[in-house]
């Protein structure tokens, strides 16, 4: 079975790959974005089976990264937002462009292993 | 100028080549520095990516892996040992682990302190603390405390008292984080002042602190540091602990404002109203700020007794500020007194809470009485003001809405405003409700508000299904069984909690155990819940700090009628119940008559023993296991027992609706023994005596309790 | 005889330049060393803190932003925004309507949804009066409080303010102001980390946004500004802030709080009744008369100052609007000596009276119309062919030289510490504007003081003028 596209956007490179060797090791295929720019144009190609980003990355916000998703390109795929300044106004709002899950820095690598795999699972079934 | 009489033009000259050589200087030092930091900046960030897969390797290896990985894994071990060596390497490697530190949580944030001290890192911070320069003491105290080599604690504890103040905060705030009691060795040793800020990051290391169980603070009220002092009474409030109430009132006559004005929001807090007279006594020497406070409680905790004194200020004052304070405490004590021109919105909050009372809002009171109660008397200042000040009130409602409403069920309200039929419906459901479900009204009578997913996550369905008759009802269910997707999940919370056939409650609780594993929680409110539960059951390793109200038998027990029906219930936890009952027995072993004592220790002694015998116990098995070290347990991770394990438990903590187990909430089995009903699952796994879960609401009662 | 006469008055005078000059040079130097040293001790200090979590700590005190708004329609309700998403707690923006003539309240009442409350107000209260106190109907939006006043200028708008304020801190900054959304934690820190001396007022850095990529109230990118007479700006600035200002505070005997970035304990200057509404320096003002009152009370206080680049504002691009905010700084700087001039010298006041009082007594007020007078003399010497061109040539090269090197040393801290302006072309453009400064914007800076002084001295009536809410007192 081809392994599931994850898109991994995160600015420190050291979390990033972090994260990456996780979700690697549990079978995902992990592309990694050090910017929302990169990620903007990764996702204008191809679209991964789910895309994890930080809230707070250079040029293009994770919120900015949600609302072009759904309301440009229309697409319905899980998105899961890291934020270390868990700021109440920037959740809603990112729950209301629809974002599908959320977590506070500091992150626990298993603890979004099991989000990214419940989300994908959801995304699934519908 | 026409000619230079004391100083020669060729010292100017030479004064013009030294500025000349100095801009100079500077002008190469800027790209120097440029070029330095940028360079420095680089060569970080490309060792940053060579070594990020290798601590990776480290931090997620497990014993579990293929064969391959294994070998790289231990390739890597040799690799980094004769890097070590090398001062850079460390230098890189232990500022990327710090880094690291901050960004993860859970079990690889244990396993990258783990990883910390096994590459002997920790020794150079400990070299840190030789150096003479206090940024650097400071630096290696940062890297100690926060790596949390608990050992460190004895070294950094000697710099508490050291003259350079950035060295002593940071030990200060280093023996907190390292130890339990270190804030205990910190006030009872610190002989420095404290300055607020410090005392702000120790109560936030205080609060990273799992499971804390603080101190009786009122010890260090006598301390000759005044800091200490202060912040012993902050952390006292901090930590609701009021039994200290001579000391306090005592301390509203420090010569300290802050102090004073410390003591006197605890007075206020904890109602301590044996404090009126010497809240009074010093009210005439104190400065402005502090006759605020001071007023303020005073209406708070004061009595019409009070009331000349507060009227004498409020005439004879001088500042206008204070004088108006006076009135607005006249007011919180006896409302008559209302003035018509006084101030009514200057306080938000205090209409906010007031306005539950008011009429204007359709209350659900009778349903819930208890949610009331904190309604002090200020109730009736409200018409007034209603009459008064339409527009404002109709403000403070919609905010009063949005704020609060996830403590009130809001169907009833709605159906109001839809038709007086399904008004009436609504309040028989809720005593029906009540009725039926006994959980719940226990919780009420322990004074606790139940604040449970299925109210946050209310959707319009969910009213409309209020209205629904019980055929329409069982048809929506069905229809759910067969196409439901995660979505439905509220609305099958809501089901549980409301509905009052119970046969539709246990469809609806079966479709939700269905639908769970796929939508473990589709709202951060309920995910967050989650983890705290999951917090709890990690954190049992202590059975000191469980309460007996953490037992599912105390409600009972507290509400059980007669001595027999105790002994049964004592009776009873013998069969089921693991370390949170422990807590409660001790409780009644301690408390009780005799005969109720010694079921209690016969119980006491059964628990203990299957607590250590019996390890197949599905829902004991995370807190057994975590009883263990924790120390221990890193160690079977990094070993090689595998690295998930952690975080397997905390899965299983996770989901109590995973679909392996077939355990049920109480409540059901309430029903089911009222019913009659035999559930399979529960037959199944009769033998291991536990046959229940607890509700989510339970633990969200945990949760506030904790 | 007369020749002789003239000749020793000319010698006199000479010394005295020099004298000054040197004594300048001095002054400088130690001021430079002095900065260095502070800044290294800041940054040492901040390595190891970490404020962030700090947002919602139960022991986090309330502060209030206070910012008055005078015809800001255009611009206001982004402002607003911004000002009501700093990372903090427990705080409250309160924007003062000096009673603008234009839509600024209308604008903010529809786009914030805004009811008037009542409020008790005190009689006596000495401020212009008040219209009406306003709050938000959204609860996202409660933290906002607008006061709605007659008009009465920026000092008796913030009066209003902090008599209204509840809390423990206050703020006052200029509406148009960008804050760091760490600002307010800063802040907070600065008044907190003394044990032994109460903070009374907390100042910080001024940084200019001209030319800045701005979006959603937020600094997306830093860049240097385009505009000619804001790159000179920001060189006046990175020196004030990053060497003076930064000295200064070392020998706790800071001056000056930007009124554009200021924060106070409320009781103190509560008690001190407020800024000064019949001084156009009352920003300078208020910090001598709080120092004055916490003297007084022989209570240990200091001010403290925040080199973080936290605030960010825009600065006049237009040469008009530049002269006459100059103008009035230099009035500012006039009516406050002469109002504190029992200061000069003063024992009594310690480093604020030995100090920094005859610091900006000679070098403040002072050397600019020194400046002046001596580049008249020069060109009459010229004239009468009294020059002695090979000793003019030399001191004006050494003090040229001087002023270069002073730049390049701001210039390298900047790079040093903050490092704001990334690509090299931009480091070049402001040392090129080192080199050409002491003949180009210096002289227009001469000249507005000398206005300035002017008018203050021969009673020239002028108020803010009309160009004031432009300017606004930016910076200083």
């Amino acid at each position: 079975m081809k392994p599931k596209e994850l898109l991994l956007a995160e600015d420190d490179p050291m979390l990033a790959s972090l994260l990456k060797f996780r979700l690697e090791k549990e079978g995902y295929a992990v592309a990694l974005m050090p910017d929302g720019k990169a990620v903007k144009e990764c996702i204008a190609t191809h679209l991964p089976d789910a895309i994890i980003s930080d809230v707070m990355m250079p040029y293009f916000s994770g919120i900015e990264l949600v609302d072009y998703l759904r309301n440009e390109l229309k697409s319905k795929i899980p998105i899961i937002l890291i934020s270390t300044a868990s700021n109440e106004e920037n959740v809603i709002n990112a729950f209301k462009m629809g974002a599908n899950d959320f977590l506070a820095k500091p992150v626990s690598p298993s603890e979004l292993l099991i989000r990214v795999n419940r989300e994908i699972e959801r995304h699934q079934i519908i | 100028m026409i000619k230079s009489p004391k100083i020669h033009t060729d010292l100017l000259w030479d004064l013009t080549v030294l500025f000349l050589g100095l801009a100079a200087l500077y002008f190469v030092s800027i790209f120097f520095f440029r070029n330095r930091a940028s360079r420095l900046f680089r060569r970080r960030g490309t060792k940053r990516t060579e070594l990020a897969p290798i601590i990776s390797n480290f931090l997620f290896h497990s014993s579990e892996d293929p064969k391959e990985a294994q070998k790289e894994y231990v390739e890597l071990k040799i690799g980094i040992r004769e890097y070590l060596a090398d001062n850079y390497f460390r230098k890189i490697l232990a500022d990327i682990l710090f880094d690291l530190q901050r960004d993860v949580a859970g079990g690889t944030r244990q396993r990258l302190f783990r990883l910390f001290v096994e590459l002997g890192l920790h020794h150079d911070s400990y070299k840190k603390l030789k150096s003479w320069r206090w940024n650097i003491v400071a630096q290696g105290i940062l890297e100690l405390a926060q790596m949390e080599v608990s050992h460190a604690f004895q070294s950094v504890a000697k710099f508490i008292n050291d003259k350079r103040g950035i060295v002593r905060k940071q030990a200060e705030l280093a023996i907190v984080h390292l130890k339990v009691d270190g804030i205990n060795y910190l006030l009872d040793n610190t002989k420095y002042g404290i300055s607020e800020w410090q005392q702000l990051k120790l109560i936030e290391a205080l609060e990273s602190i799992t499971d804390y169980n603080p101190p009786r603070f009122k010890t260090w009220l006598i301390s000759e540091n005044k800091d200490v002092v202060l912040f012993s009474l902050r952390l006292i409030k901090h930590y609701n602990q009021n039994d200290a109430a001579d000391s306090i009132i005592a301390l509203v006559k420090h010569k300290d404002n802050d102090i004073k004005i410390a003591a006197i929001h605890c007075i206020r807090d904890f109602h301590f109203t044996k404090a009126m007279d010497a809240l009074k006594l010093v009210f005439a020497q104190c400065s402005p700020i502090v006759k605020a406070s001071l007023l303020d409680t005073m209406g708070e905790i004061g009595s019409e007794a009070d009331l000349e004194f507060l009227k004498h200020v409020a005439r004879t004052e001088p500042n206008f500020s204070i004088a108006n304070r006076a009135n607005r405490a006249i007011n919180t004590i006896q409302p008559d007194a209302i003035l018509p021109t006084k101030d009514i919105l200057e306080d938000a909050d205090f209409v906010m809470e007031t306005i539950t009372e008011s009429p204007a809002i359709p209350s659900d009171g009778e349903g819930l009485p208890v949610e009331n109660v904190e309604v002090p008397e200020t109730g009736e200042v409200i018409p007034a003001v209603a009459e008064k000040v339409e527009t404002i009130e109709i403000e403070e409602i919609q905010i009063y809405d949005l704020v609060e409403v996830h403590t009130q069920p809001k169907e009833p309200e709605e159906e109001e405003e839809l038709s007086p039929v399904s008004e009436e419906k609504s309040h028989q459901l809720e005593i029906l409700e009540l009725e039926a479900d006994l959980e719940r009204s226990l919780n009420f009578s322990l004074g606790l508000v139940p604040v449970d997913a299925a109210e946050i996550d209310e959707t319009p369905e969910n009213t409309d299904y209020a209205e629904m008759s019980q055929e329409s009802r069982e048809q929506l269910l069905d229809e759910m069984t067969e196409n439901g997707g995660a979505s439905e999940t509220p609305l099958l919370e809501f089901m549980m909690e409301h509905e009052e056939d119970p046969e539709l409650r246990f469809k609806a609780f079966n479709r939700l155990r269905n639908t769970a594993p796929k939508s473990q929680g589709p709202e951060i409110a309920e995910v967050e819940a989650v983890e705290e539960v999951a917090e709890i059951a990690l954190d049992t390793d202590d059975i000191g700090t469980l309460s007996p109200e953490h037992s599912v038998f105390y409600s009972l027990f507290e509400h059980a009628s007669d001595l027999d029906s105790k002994k049964i219930l004592i009776k009873e936890t013998i069969a089921i119940g693991d370390e949170k009952e422990i807590a409660f027995l001790n409780h009644l072993a301690q408390n009780e008559g005799d005969s109720i004592k010694d079921e209690a220790l016969k119980a006491l002694k059964a628990i203990k023993e299957r607590r250590t015998n019996d390890k197949n116990v599905p829902s004991t098995i995370t807190s057994e296991e975590l009883l263990e070290d924790v120390d221990s347990i890193v160690d079977e991770i990094l070993e090689g027992s595998g690295p998930d394990r952690l975080d397997n438990h905390k899965r299983d903590a996770d989901d109590g609706t995973d679909p392996t187990d077939d355990r049920i909430p109480l409540e059901l089995c309430f029903i089911y023994d009222e019913l009659g009903i035999l559930y399979n699952g529960q037959r199944e796994k009769e033998d291991l005596g536990l046959n229940f879960e607890l509700s989510q609401e339970y633990m969200y009662n945990l949760k506030e309790q904790g | 005889m007369s020749g002789n006469l003239f000749e020793i008055v000319i010698e006199y005078l000479n010394t005295v330049f020099l004298l000054f000059s040197v004594v300048l040079f001095t002054l400088l130097s130690i001021m430079g060393y002095l900065s260095t040293r502070n800044s290294i001790h800041y940054r040492n200090k901040n390595k190891v803190g970490d404020i962030s979590k700090v947002m919602a700590s139960p022991l986090a005190p309330s502060i209030t932003i206070i910012a008055p708004a005078y015809n800001e329609g255009l611009t206001i309700i982004e402002n607003i925004r911004s000002l009501l998403s700093l990372q903090y707690v427990n705080y409250e923006v309160m924007v003062i309507n000096d009673g603008s003539i234009d839509d600024t309240m209308e604008k903010m009442i529809s786009a914030y949804n805004l009811v008037k409350v009542t409020q008790e107000i005190d009689p006596n209260w000495k401020s212009k009066p008040i219209r009406g106190v306003y709050r938000s109907r959204q609860a996202s939006f409660s933290k906002l409080i607008v006061i709605d006043k007659e008009n009465g200028g920026k000092s008796d708008a913030i009066n209003t303010g902090i008599y209204l304020s509840d809390s423990k801190f206050v703020g006052c900054i200029d509406v148009d102001c960008l804050l760091k959304p760490d600002a307010l934690l800063h802040v907070v820190k600065s008044f907190y980390q003394r044990s032994k001396k109460r903070v009374i007022a907390v100042g910080g850095v001024i940084r200019i946004a001209n030319s800045c990529g701005i979006s959603g109230g937020m600094l997306e990118e830093i860049r240097l500004p385009k505009n000619w007479l804001a790159k000179f700006q920001l060189l006046e600035y990175s020196r004030s802030f990053l060497l003076g200002r930064m000295a200064w505070s070392r020998l706790d005997s800071l001056l000056i709080i930007s009124g554009a970035f200021g924060f106070f304990d409320r009781e103190i200057a509560l008690a001190v009744g407020g800024y000064d509404t019949n001084t156009v320096g009352e920003d300078m003002e208020i910090i001598f008369r709080m120092r004055r009152y916490m003297h007084e009370l022989k209570e240990p206080y200091t001010i403290e100052y925040i080199p973080d680049p936290l605030c960010w504002t825009e600065v006049p691009e237009d040469l008009n609007i530049l002269v006459n905010q100059r103008d009035r700084w230099a009035r500012g700087n006039l009516e406050t000596l002469f109002k504190h001039k029992d200061m000069f010298f003063n024992s009594k006041f310690g480093r604020l009276g030995l100090i920094s009082y005859p610091y900006w007594f000679f070098y403040e007020w002072l050397a600019p119309l020194m400046e002046f007078f001596g580049f008249f003399t020069i060109i009459v010497f010229a004239f009468t062919g009294m020059l002695n061109w090979e000793f003019f040539l030399a001191i004006t090269m050494t003090i040229y030289m001087f002023s270069v090197m002073f730049s390049f040393y701001a210039i390298l801290w900047d790079v040093y510490t903050y490092n704001e302006y990334k690509k090299t072309k931009d480091i070049l453009t402001l040392m090129f504007c080192a080199l050409i400064e002491p003949i180009t914007f210096h002289p227009i800076i001469v000249w507005s003081a000398v206005r300035g002084n002017y008018k203050k001295l021969f009673r020239v009536k002028s108020g803010w003028g009309s160009q004031v809410r432009k300017g606004f007192a930016k910076a200083t």
